[in-house]
């Protein structure tokens, strides 16, 4: 019975005009956006080899110790899946003065967009008058006087929209893809052909969930009219409310301090208290190990060198031997006061950085209560574009510059020894010296930390699905 | 007659089940928007609080504004700490890190309900208007009675739209109300008269998105096929046309990105010091910092010479794309008029470069001195205005009248059988 059913939706939906004309625009809007995604992503790769070597060229002329650090940023390259989903976008934050400002008002369109906007509209365009338009029409009646029963007739239903939807953005994502292997300056590589396939699941099982959605709608409501829009709404909910209020919700629920405060704080703790102490330790000194000098201590500190007591600096060996040690004693302790101070700052931006992770899980957490935004998540960190290759990038840059720093050195040694007059203003040869490359976040460490988001998808589809055989054993087919 | 149809078409949609849910859902996400926009406004009025500069300071920070919260735009990025150095100008960076999660999703703000919500309720009162009537044969008896077709069009269309805009008028009121009440929030005349502005623009908005409700009513014949088409109309102009218009900017125009700038103007500035100091040695002296500061100057004005009219003309041509749908229009307007936008930004910035400009040679320790004290009020309503806002309403009212004569087009030919 259920291929009988399946077999009558399959037919009805392909045959649809209001169908065909759908899955014709979302055809064409795929292909068109991996073409457009693409020709951006080469533009990108082009730039990040061009950004490459002018900073390689400008170690080559004008490397020296002194700013190796900010001559050699790290670059990072685009994401390889570039031409599907544009994700967290760099310039979206506004870093620098001259960033592109249309960016914050208007995001371009990619798979995301058109997956978790039209495909999911089309979802729900075509399955909430799946059982309130067949009552409108009649062939319910008809089809359940047939003997079939009504969790079959809604799982048939189910199973025949979604296959039936999933067609065109297949249709699409394979001719945009096969359209990439024309185009100059794309490489697809074998390891990608994983990333698209799961893709292609995840959004299949997107996509079915608002076409479940609309069914289980269409099974509540005793009209196609009212159906379509309590579907509406739900979807308004789901897809436009829940999402986009989630990061500022967790932001008002767990309140974390501003990074400036924490600065702020950190300032203070090694700028103004560091000052107080080494003023105390800097008295104790004086008193306890120099006091035979204590009064040429004070006078110095106090800037009142006069005449007299140069001359007497000049002509008293033992006393500049105090002044000598006193002054190392002196260097040594505010070493030791810095440290310390930097230390007392470590727990503050430590706890600041806990804080903040907290709050991006629960924001997070938050979006997941939405199909959207467990898609969002999915989608972007399988094409490495999302949050997770974001902390990969930033904790990259820091491993970096903690392991550079040995090496510089080593060089730097090593150029001393040939030159010993050589100041760390001087050019030094570079060529040795480890440059940063990108590690991409292997595809199994991207799946497991996306696993959860992937099994509530699942979960939201079982739901609805369940709600829906539910809701027809109550449905009034008259 | 118009007057009567008008009544009816109120009448009847006010008791439907459509207005009910419709009206609910927008007087629950006005609520939230307002909860989580002022939320958001408060914590970036402590961070100016507790990080703006001294007077005289080479930083420059300004206030977040309080209409941010009914478009926030981009008053995030205007409020930021703009630091003023002899190597340029810098940008502090994102405050949290759930910062980034903002860049994936839209903030639920006045401007987001007005452009996605209110357009899809704007379609939803009126798809029906003419295929519904002629699905219940009442079309038929009204034009029996004598009914003229120009008529019977112009009382729905006004019936239709005063259903929307009464509500959300309202609503918004009652809104803009609760937000001039708020501890932080200054109130002045100037806040009506945006609040104003901002409520005529969104009913402009409205009209537009009924004419295409209606305009599409007359091209079918059947209720589910005019409601197909409206919602992929409003897909097109709300979504694909705005999102795409910002893909096909970026194709056409060649501008770099900003951190390609970052690197030039960074390199630029390290070459200048590499070379000063294999010259005059470590403790140079005053005239070698001087010529320093003069070629680091030189070459940050070469890179903006050479950028920002490319950065210009790429915002252009994202404008002229963005206009070709309302939804571009409006939030262009919209945030225009709420002084976080991209007039705004163009105008915060030029008058950022031009202190930097006139107090260069203080900020680079040239010159001995206090610098001016930086003061920067947003632009008035009517600067706004003659700005561009007038052009995007503009465009709007030709939308609008466009598919109003669609609809007259599409009504005269329409078979009322």
């Amino acid at each position: 019975m259920i291929l009988h059913i399946l077999q009558k939706e399959l037919r009805e939906k392909l045959l649809d005009l209001q169908f065909l004309t759908a899955s014709l625009i979302s055809i064409v809007l795929v292909v068109l956006t991996i073409v457009a995604l693409a020709a951006i992503y080469r533009a990108q790769v082009a730039d990040f080899h061009d950004r490459q070597m002018t900073q390689e060229d400008f170690i080559a002329h004008y490397g020296h110790l002194n700013r190796v650090g900010w001559m050699a940023q790290p670059i990072r390259p685009p994401s390889p899946y570039g031409y599907l989903v544009e994700g967290y976008h760099p310039e979206a934050g506004q870093e620098n003065y001259l960033s592109n400002p249309m960016i914050v008002l208007f995001s371009g369109i990619d798979l995301i967009v058109i997956v978790t906007i039209i495909m999911s509209l089309f979802g729900i365009l075509f399955s909430y008058h799946a059982v309130s338009g067949e009552r409108e029409a009649g062939v319910l009646r008809l089809l359940l006087s047939a003997g079939a029963p009504r969790s079959t007739v809604v799982l048939g239903k189910y199973i025949g929209g979604c296959i039936s939807l999933m067609l065109p953005f297949l249709i699409g994502l394979l001719a945009g893809v096969a359209g990439l292997a024309l185009l100059p300056g794309v490489r697809l590589v074998p390891g990608d052909a994983a990333v698209l396939i799961l893709l292609f699941i995840v959004s299949w099982i997107y996509i079915s969930f608002f076409y479940g959605l609309g069914l289980y709608f269409s099974t509540r409501s005793a009209n196609s009219s009212v159906s379509v829009l309590k579907s509406l709404f739900a979807w308004v909910v789901l897809v436009l409310i829940l999402p986009n209020i989630s990061p500022f919700l967790a932001q008002r629920v767990y309140q974390i301090p501003s990074k400036t405060k924490v600065d702020m704080e950190a300032w203070r703790i090694r700028d103004e208290e560091r000052d107080k102490i080494v003023d105390t330790r800097a008295k104790e000194l004086r008193a306890v190990k120099y006091a035979d000098i204590a009064s040429v201590l004070e006078r110095i500190s106090l800037k009142q060198i006069d005449e007299d007591l140069r001359r007497r600096m000049a002509g008293d060996e033992t006393l500049k031997l105090r002044l000598a040690q006193y002054k190392k004693d002196w260097m040594d302790m505010v070493d030791e006061v810095n440290k310390e101070q930097l230390e007392k700052t470590r727990p503050l931006y430590e706890d600041l950085e806990q804080r903040s992770q907290h709050q991006e899980k629960l924001a997070k957490i938050f979006a997941s209560v939405s199909p959207v935004g467990n898609y969002v998540f999915l989608a972007t960190d399988l094409t490495e574009s999302g949050i997770q290759a974001d902390d990969a990038w930033n904790r990259q840059k820091e491993e970096y510059f903690t392991s550079m720093s040995p090496i510089l050195m080593a060089i730097y040694n090593k150029a001393l020894k040939q030159n010993p007059r050589l100041g760390v203003n001087d050019y030094i040869d570079l060529r040795e010296f480890p440059r940063f490359v990108w590690r991409e976040v292997p595809i199994t460490e991207r799946i497991s930390e996306c696993l959860w988001h992937l099994a509530v998808l699942c979960l939201l589809n079982v739901v609805i699905l369940a709600a829906s055989f539910f809701s027809i054993q109550y449905y009034d087919v008259r | 007659m118009i007057r009567i149809i008008a009544k009816k078409e109120i009448l009847e949609q006010v008791s439907s089940y459509r207005f009910a849910i419709l009206s609910g859902m927008l007087l629950l996400i006005i609520g939230v928007s307002i909860f989580v926009s002022y939320g958001d406004f408060l914590a970036r009025s402590e961070n100016y609080t507790l990080n703006h500069p001294e007077p005289h300071s080479s930083n420059i920070m300004i206030r977040p504004t309080p209409f941010s919260l009914f478009a926030k735009g981009m008053d995030t990025f205007l409020g930021r700490m703009y630091y003023l150095k002899y190597s340029g100008i810098e940008v502090q960076g994102a405050e949290q890190s759930v910062d980034r999660l903002f860049s994936l999703f839209t903030q639920p703000d006045m401007l987001f309900i007005v452009r996605v919500l209110l357009s899809l309720i704007a379609l939803l009162f009126t798809f029906d208007a003419i295929t519904g009537e002629k699905e219940m044969g009442t079309l038929r008896l009204a034009a029996i009675a004598g009914g003229e077709r120009m008529s019977l069009l112009a009382g729905k269309l006004t019936g239709r739209v005063l259903v929307v805009v009464i509500p959300f008028s309202f609503l918004f009121v009652a809104g803009a109300l609760v937000v001039s009440l708020l501890a932080g929030i200054q109130v002045s005349a100037d806040y009506w008269i945006r609040m104003a502005a901002f409520l005529a623009a969104a009913d402009e908005y409205i009209v537009v998105f009924c004419a295409i409700g209606i305009f599409l009513s007359t091209m079918v014949h059947r209720s589910s096929s005019a409601l197909a088409l409206c919602l992929g109309v409003w897909v097109t102009f709300v979504f694909i046309v705005p999102e795409s218009g910002m893909l096909l900017a970026r194709v056409v125009s060649d501008v770099p990105p900003g951190e390609r700038v970052e690197m030039q103007g960074r390199l630029a500035t390290i070459r200048g010091i590499y070379e000063k100091i294999q010259r005059e040695g470590d403790n140079g002296s005053p005239e070698g910092w001087r010529r320093l500061v003069a070629e680091a100057r030189m070459a940050n004005s070469q890179l903006i010479d050479s950028y920002a009219p490319k950065l210009e003309r790429h915002v252009d041509i994202t404008k002229d794309f963005e206009r070709c749908s309302p939804a571009g229009c409006v939030t262009m307007v919209l945030t225009d008029l709420m002084g976080t936008g991209l007039f705004e930004e163009r105008r915060f910035k030029n008058s950022v470069s031009s202190f930097f400009e006139r107090n260069y040679d203080i900020i680079s320790e040239v010159k001995n001195g206090e610098l001016e004290e930086y003061r920067y009020p947003r632009a008035p309503v009517d600067e706004i205005f003659t700005s561009g806002a007038l052009t995007d309403l503009f465009i709007l009212a030709c939308f609008g009248l466009l598919f109003i004569g669609g609809a007259l087009y599409g009504f005269f030919r329409y078979d009322l059988r």
